[in-house]
């Protein structure tokens, strides 16, 4: 039990940002160990590999990871990473965001760029509410629950992030909470080896905020909740997986090839330039 | 095959179990619990010494029976804790 | 059924010198058609001949005969021979009945021709009123589902499942295990010929794995077993194994799984890991996971080690048990034997000294692929020992261990043993400490004889104590040499315990399921042990290997055989007779007690509560006729023995000098085919016994007993077969609670209960029944006219009349 040997993956991070900031029990911090475990297990070369990230607590993630990384405005980590794809497709473009900057103002960006099948990654930090901000109610937040902006119970329905996935387009799409770390590193291992607009929804606890207002007050009792809760259901139908208190259906949901917008832009203006120098 | 199975098996020498160095990096750690609560042979506990961040970090309470699943390693969200496969040369 | 007249012909046969030697056959004729609805009576030489038979046909057709009575021998004997010569002539065979005056009335009563005619009389007469109340039936034909269902997959289950598929019906094998084989693929060589275990079981366990007729269903059990004869429907669960069926067995996640146990298979001798096949031969070969040993138990994936090392991605932990449900015509049971545990014999020191093994511990170690690699070592040090004991009859053949019975295979496995031990190691020493030597079968006594001449040395005399020498972990035998007459005190290395066979402790469950039953020893009974040794006593149902009773390979593989030959004729016919003697249910009566359904031992009743009636399912009845007995509404009677032609016989008899008579009801599996045994031995008795054949003994209501002396019977006989031989499983048990009830009775008024007899006796038993009638004749003759008359108004109060 020494303490002067690091921690063998302290190479994947910015080592004079850790320890990072997130709180005790923090869903955005077993993102990021998953992350560059997968990293490890394939030997990605961080040369190639650019991480985009939006507004939120899992923001930071951009920060944590030895790579080049960009931290963008509020709801445009796709947009700024829709443009490095296109300049140099030959990168590993993955974006870490949370379920507000994604889905709620970053929302339109996330459908068009899955019906385009741009080559880029997404991975969502779902932990139901705004919690960087103080915990306001969100675009995923489940009915009845309770938020600063939803005192009384929200009264909206929540958005079924794979089943919106799926329904735009995307070619992989995945939910997993913090507890399935295994099958987590797994499905990243997947979504950095393929092409093709990948999504992965993460179930994140996040007990400071969320978990305090909904009487589940530390990570252990959050990521309890995901225990009895989940369900192991590979590529059942998204459209009825609705995460609720009772049942969150995890595993992945679609897994299939479509020609990747950047691979048809590139063919279209060779063959164009093909053309005009004959 | 509902026989009793009391004997030392003759090969328990011979396969050999994955030997574990346990690392914790006391003061990142937040006090979450994860790696106490899931190691599946109870390896961990809460020690009662407080670090710079005011939490209980978590302490071996035997090194012996931890089997290198690596769990904790994997589910810690402060990279506080890790696990390492002993290097023996000459049988540990 | 109309108003038609009945008009019975009624034939008292001679049966040459047979019947007429001691019964006035003319007699009888003449006074038969002196009774109500005979229109015609004769006497004949041999009735059963083909003259005879003819005769009885013209009869029927000339004399609109619809009705027959034959006076002459057995039911059990000629009743198929005439009731098939009144289908010929058009009449229904249910409208058939006979008088047995031969094996029980003039081969009982050679020396008295008055009382023998009387009876004879008297017997036709019960079986004339029968006559005049059966109605037509027809037989009811079950169709027989073409599948089987074999369960167990020892060698006994594998070669069942392989003869019935290769004949070409489909066939499920479920075994509980993960892998067939059973205890075969344990065990290192067989006796005589001394070929290797496994290598003569596994081409066999391939060809069911690779058969398109065999659907194996391996860690999987039966649950659930509704149905009956060529109509089961059975429901087995499915464990998951939370591999798929993509793995390729290359063994790559066993290596990195973290966890590790002590092998089953090994007998605890060797270790394997929470991912696992059996062992290398293991059909199918697909791995499996431990789920109790795993890290992943607590419904968290921690460790992920096997599913990265698996190439084929084949580990899944999501995999949940699936129930199916199975529809089968036959079932063979093929569920083995558990080994003796001797630990519970503490005088040989078992799981105490480690140099204390038992033969199956024995056939592990000297196995080439088994944990020592084929080196036989004392588990103290890992040497070779150099001087052994065996001991033989562990836990068998003894009154104190509670196994009395003989293991069957112990005695040559020991042999065999020795004669291994010799061939690897021929220094060693051996004693085989014996009570017999039980070589029978073939080749056996020649491999004794080898193991003699190899030097192996037998000690008639078990060891009475095992003492350790704590140093050398040595063993020292005490015992008594009982040709010698002399007590030795002997060391050895190691000492190998003989270890015998008992029954699966959870066989209660598959007897439960299937409605078998179990002998004394826990074993399966068998339906007859000399002429139907693999049916079981309920239809569509056979038995193969140690599950009836502890045997070895080959006498395993031949019942297997056998077995899966019975349950072919079944399939191949494609349809099976059931006997039209089903209960009569009258729906108005019926009260939804359910006390019918609660004492059938086919399960063949239901109790529907929304209908507030039972259902009868006529295919799984077995004819016993126990329900119709305690049904206490009277709705329920059972076709051809309604209680209403059983009063009518009670009556007949008991019409004149009941108070001289004693009214016997048998049942005709046992005590009335023990009653036909003393007419064949020709054993005399009193002839004041008139017998009533019902088909089981739970067919008497005790209404039929109080009808009886409330009629004036000096005494009642109610016969049936022993305890645990009911044909019809257990309904004699009821029966007996029946009897004991009209006891307490008799005895509250006032009554003699010595005149109620019951009496357990056997097809074999002449003697039993002859005695008994003796026994009661005494008490007929001691019987007083104020008795009878007490007897009479006490039990014409309770609707007896």
């Amino acid at each position: 039990m020494m303490e002067a040997v690091e921690h063998p993956l302290l190479k994947y991070l910015r080592a004079a940002m850790i320890p990072h900031i997130w709180c005790s029990g923090c869903g955005n911090g077993i993102i990021l160990n998953a992350f560059v475990h997968a990293l490890d297990e394939l030997q990605i070369d961080l040369n190639k590999l650019v991480v985009v990230s939006g507004i939120g607590c899992i923001g930071r993630a951009a920060g944590y990871i030895n790579a080049d990384s960009f931290h963008t405005t509020h709801g445009r980590p796709i947009a700024f990473a829709t443009g490095v794809k296109l300049a140099k497709p030959e990168l590993e473009v993955v974006v870490i965001s949370g379920d507000g900057d994604l889905f709620a103002i970053g929302g339109n960006h996330f459908i068009h760029a899955a019906r385009r099948n741009i080559g880029i990654k997404v991975i969502c930090a779902n932990n139901f509410n705004y919690g960087m901000t103080g915990g306001q109610v969100g675009p995923t937040t489940p009915l009845e629950a309770l938020t600063t902006t939803t005192p009384y119970g929200n009264i909206e329905h929540p958005f079924n992030l794979v089943h919106l996935a799926a329904a735009s387009g995307a070619t992989y799409v995945a939910r997993w909470t913090t507890l399935h770390v295994r099958m987590l590193t797994a499905s990243i291992k997947k979504l950095l080896q393929r092409k093709g607009f990948s999504f992965i929804e993460v179930v994140s606890p996040c007990p400071e905020i969320y978990g305090r207002h909904n009487k589940m007050r530390t990570g252990l009792e959050m990521m309890e909740w995901f225990r009895e809760a989940s369900v192991i259901a590979n590529f059942s139908d998204p459209a009825k997986a609705e995460i609720t208190p009772e049942k969150i259906v995890v595993g992945e949901f679609v897994d299939i090839e479509k020609p990747t917008y950047e691979q048809l832009l590139y063919e279209k203006m060779a063959k164009l330039m093909k053309e005009e120098s004959e | 095959m509902p026989e009793r199975l009391w004997r030392t098996p003759l090969d328990v020498e011979k396969i050999s179990r994955p030997k574990a160095e346990i690392y914790i990096l006391k003061d990142q750690c937040k006090g979450c619990g994860f790696c106490i609560h899931y190691c599946p042979k109870k390896v961990l506990e809460e020690s009662d010494e407080i670090n710079a961040r005011g939490v209980h970090p978590p302490r071996v309470v035997d090194e012996k029976n931890c089997v290198l699943c690596s769990f904790c390693t994997a589910v810690c969200p402060d990279f506080a804790i890790f696990v390492k496969e002993k290097q023996c040369k000459d049988g540990c | 059924m109309s108003r038609e007249e009945i008009r019975i012909g009624v034939y008292v046969c001679h049966c040459g010198l047979n019947i007429a030697g001691s019964v006035d056959c003319e007699e009888v004729a003449e006074f038969a058609s002196t009774l109500p609805h005979v229109v015609l009576a004769r006497d004949y030489r041999y009735t059963c001949s083909d003259q005879g038979q003819e005769l009885i046909k013209n009869d029927i057709r000339e004399y609109r005969l619809n009705r027959v009575v034959v006076a002459s021998c057995s039911p059990r004997l000629h009743e198929p021979t005439f009731r098939k010569a009144c289908e010929e002539a058009g009449l229904n065979k249910y409208l058939f009945e006979m008088a047995n005056i031969r094996e029980q009335c003039s081969w009982v009563h050679l020396h008295d021709r008055r009382a023998a005619t009387e009876k004879a009389k008297d017997l036709v007469k019960m079986a004339v009123a029968k006559a005049a109340l059966l109605k037509p039936a027809s037989d009811i034909e079950v169709p027989v589902i073409r599948k089987a269902l074999v369960i167990g997959g020892g060698v006994a289950g594998i070669q069942a499942a392989l003869d019935l598929a290769d004949t070409g019906y489909k066939v499920y094998l479920v075994e509980r295990e993960p892998s067939i084989g059973g205890m075969m693929a344990r065990l290192d060589k067989t006796f005589p010929t001394m070929d290797c275990s496994i290598c003569i079981l596994a081409p066999k366990m391939s060809d069911v794995g690779r058969h398109p007729n065999i659907e194996l269903l391996t860690n999987s059990e039966v649950i659930d077993v509704k149905g009956y004869i060529g109509n089961f429907r059975v429901k087995v669960l499915k464990k998951p194994r939370y591999v798929k069926k993509d793995c390729s067995a290359c063994g790559e996640c066993s290596k990195v799984c973290p966890m590790t146990a002590p092998n089953e298979f090994d007998a605890g001798l060797a270790l394997r890991h929470a991912i696992y096949t059996p062992f290398a031969q293991a059909v199918p070969s697909t791995y499996i996971v431990d789920m109790n040993l795993c890290l992943n138990k607590d419904g968290v994936i921690v460790c992920d080690r096997c599913i990265k090392a698996c190439e084929r991605q084949a580990i899944d932990f999501t995999m949940k048990p699936e129930a199916v449900e199975l529809e089968v015509g036959t079932i063979i049971v093929a569920t083995g034997a558990d080994v003796f545990d001797p630990s519970t014999l503490p005088q040989y020191g078992y799981g105490k000294y480690p140099n204390v093994i038992t033969s199956l511990e024995f056939e592990r170690l000297i196995n080439a692929g088994g944990p020592s690699g084929g080196r036989l070592i004392r588990p103290s040090d890992m040497k070779v020992p150099r001087r052994v004991a065996f001991i033989q009859c562990v836990g068998s053949r003894s009154n104190k261990t509670g196994r009395t019975y003989c293991s069957n295979v112990c005695c040559m496995n020991t042999i065999k043993d020795s004669l291994l031990i010799k061939e690897h190691w021929p220094e060693t020493e051996i004693y085989v400490f014996y009570v017999d030597i039980r070589a029978y079968g073939k080749g056996f006594e020649d491999l004794y004889k080898r193991a003699k001449k190899e030097g192996v040395i037998f000690i008639r005399g078990l060891p009475a104590e095992i003492i350790e020498d704590k140093k050398t972990r040595n063993l020292w035998l005490i015992g008594e040499n009982t040709l010698l007459k002399e007590p030795y005190k002997m060391e050895f290395d190691m000492v190998i315990l003989s270890v015998g066979l008992e029954p699966r402790k959870d066989s209660e469950i598959i007897q439960r399921l299937l409605t078998l039953s179990r002998t004394q020893d826990g074993f399966f009974m068998e339906a007859h042990p000399k002429l139907r040794p693999v049916d079981a006593a309920t239809g569509g149902i056979f038995f193969a290997g140690c599950a009836e009773s502890p045997k070895d390979i080959k006498d395993s593989v031949t019942q297997a055989s056998a077995a899966a030959a019975r349950a072919g004729i079944l399939m191949a016919k494609g349809k099976v007779t059931v006997e039209a003697i089903t209960p009569i249910l009258d729906v108005e009566k019926c009260k939804a007690c359910g006390l019918c359904a609660k004492v059938c031992p086919y399960n063949a009743i239901t109790l529907n509560k929304e209908l507030k009636r039972v259902e009868i399912v006529e295919a799984a009845c077995g004819g016993c006729g126990t329900c119709a007995a305690e049904c206490p509404s009277d709705a329920l009677t059972q076709n051809h023995f309604t209680d209403e032609q059983i009063i009518a016989q009670i009556d007949a008899v008991t019409e004149y000098d009941a108070d001289k008579k004693i009214v016997a009801f048998c049942c005709n599996w046992c005590a009335y085919a023990g009653a036909d045994f003393a007419g064949v031995s020709r054993m005399q008795y009193p002839p004041s016994v008139r017998i009533i054949r019902t088909m089981c003994s739970g067919r008497v209501a005790p209404k039929f007993v109080e009808r009886a002396f409330a009629r004036g019977a000096a005494a009642v006989l109610v016969a049936g077969c022993h305890p645990g031989d009911c044909h019809y499983i257990n309904a004699n048990y009821h029966t007996q609670r029946r009897v004991e009830r009209l006891w307490k009775k008799m005895e509250q008024n006032g009554l003699n209960k010595e005149r109620l007899q019951l009496l357990w006796a056997s097809a074999a038993e002449g003697e039993r029944f002859a005695s008994k009638i003796y026994e009661m004749q005494k008490i007929v003759e001691s019987i007083t006219p104020e008795e009878i008359e007490r007897a009479k108004k006490v039990f014409s109060k309770a609707g007896g009349a």
